[in-house]
């Protein structure tokens, strides 16, 4: 036996060896002789008795075999409680994580609408906007859907046949998200101008569609894409 | 005086001390209480009904003439049963320790059959196991109260909060009372001279 302290090892043995003569038997209690009750051991071994009652039955599961038994039990129960409650916090936070983390996803890809939808645009009596003037609009906004759109404008009348730029902008204007260049027909006596427009990759929101001859100033028109 | 305790097997105590003064009748109740525990436990180690009886009756005597001091010094004993109980091993403890390692048998067949009997686990489990009886034999109250906190599963923060000190004091204060059960054990070994050690079994 050496004269210096315990080391964390040797305490560890000690205990594991006491530990095993109380498990095996060491301090039979037939009768249960100043035992206390199921409910005392179970609050013992889940924490909940305070620290003077804790001392008062200490030396008793120290020297109690049935005690101790049923005290390593409710431990066990403690400790699997205490464990699945880590557990499910910490599935709980990567659960948040793994949401935040598509939700930021998707917010900077935005989702791609491969639809294909077929649309008439009669543009003869909506509102234009031109250089911060205009007239009173009949319709509300044109409505255009997320995806491929093979859109048939029906241009105002007096509109000439020939080649025209179609593009959307946002409400703020600037560098157009989506142009095309199309060739406008004289059908029934409408100037009709065929286009396909790719909305797929713009967010749903509010719009301005322009149209023009090439090198004339743009004819604004509101529109929602949803 | 004597009281029957009307268990199996039956056992006399003194209800008196030696100087005449009546033991108290809770201690008496206690004693009644946990005589099948203490018989239980002497018989693990293959004492009889009235050896545990007699050391029952040492310890209930030790204790009723402790008890009036403390109680003069308002520090009464918080669990009657189990300091009677620990009071009982540790005499037993004693008593066991004195008596000789070996063992007489009556006849080869009695020889036989010990050689079927085999120790489990490994021969370190059996010194840790043995270790730990010797200390808590001569553990002192507080750091024995410390060591059963930590066998429950107590950290030594939860054991330093029951004692109304910090981890690194009560863990000094562990380790000494550990200290001083190995110097009284050894002083113990010292001043114990084993039949077959000191010649005279060959005297």
């Amino acid at each position: 036996m050496r004269d210096q302290a315990l080391t964390k090892r040797e305490e560890a043995r000690l205990i594991k060896a006491y530990q095993r003569i109380l498990q095996e038997g060491g301090f039979p209690n037939p009768d249960r002789a100043g035992c206390p009750d199921n409910k005392t051991l179970r609050a013992i071994a889940f924490r909940k008795l305070g620290s003077e009652q804790v001392k008062d039955w200490s030396e008793h599961l120290g020297t109690c075999t049935p005690c101790f038994r049923e005290y390593t039990e409710f431990r066990k129960q403690a400790e699997w409680r205490r464990e699945a409650a880590y557990l499910s916090m910490a599935a709980a936070v990567i659960l948040l994580v793994l949401a935040v983390g598509w939700w930021k996803l998707r917010a900077s890809h935005p989702v791609v609408i491969t639809a294909h939808n077929r649309v008439v645009a009669d543009m003869r009596n909506r509102l234009t906007l031109r250089g911060g003037q205009g007239r009173e609009p009949s319709e509300g906004p044109l409505v255009l859907g997320r995806g491929i759109d093979d859109v048939s404008f029906y241009l105002p009348e007096g509109s000439r046949a020939g080649t025209y730029e179609v593009a959307v902008f946002r409400e703020d204007l600037g560098e157009p998200l989506v142009s095309r260049t199309s060739q406008a027909t004289l059908e029934k006596g409408m100037t009709v101008l065929n286009a396909t427009l790719d909305l797929s990759r713009i967010p749903s929101g509010r719009y301005l569609l322009g149209i023009r001859l090439p090198g004339i100033e743009w004819s604004y028109y509101p529109m929602v894409i949803e | 005086m004597s009281g029957d305790f009307g268990a199996n097997p039956p056992v006399w105590i003194r209800q008196s001390e030696g100087s005449g003064t009546t033991v108290d009748t809770d201690l008496l109740d206690a004693a009644r209480r946990n005589w099948a525990r203490v018989l239980s436990y002497a018989r693990r180690y293959g004492q009889d009904s009235s050896i545990a009886a007699d050391i029952l009756e040492a310890a209930l005597l030790a204790i009723s003439r402790a008890r009036r001091t403390s109680r003069m010094l308002g520090n009464p004993i918080r669990n009657l049963d189990s300091y009677l109980y620990v009071a009982f091993v540790r005499r037993l403890n004693r008593h066991v320790a004195r008596q000789p390692k070996i063992q007489f048998v009556g006849s080869l067949q009695d020889l036989d059959a010990f050689s079927g009997i085999h120790t489990r686990g490994s021969t370190s489990t059996v010194e840790d196991e043995l270790l730990v009886r010797e200390l808590l034999q001569f553990m002192t109250g507080r750091p024995r109260d410390m060591f059963f906190l930590r066998t429950s599963g107590y950290s030594w923060k939860e054991v330093a909060r029951f004692l109304g000190t910090t981890a690194n004091s009560a863990q000094v204060l562990f380790n000494k009372g550990i200290g001083t059960a190995r110097s009284r054990i050894m002083k113990l070994k010292a001043s114990t001279r084993w039949p077959s050690e000191g010649g005279e079994a060959n005297a």
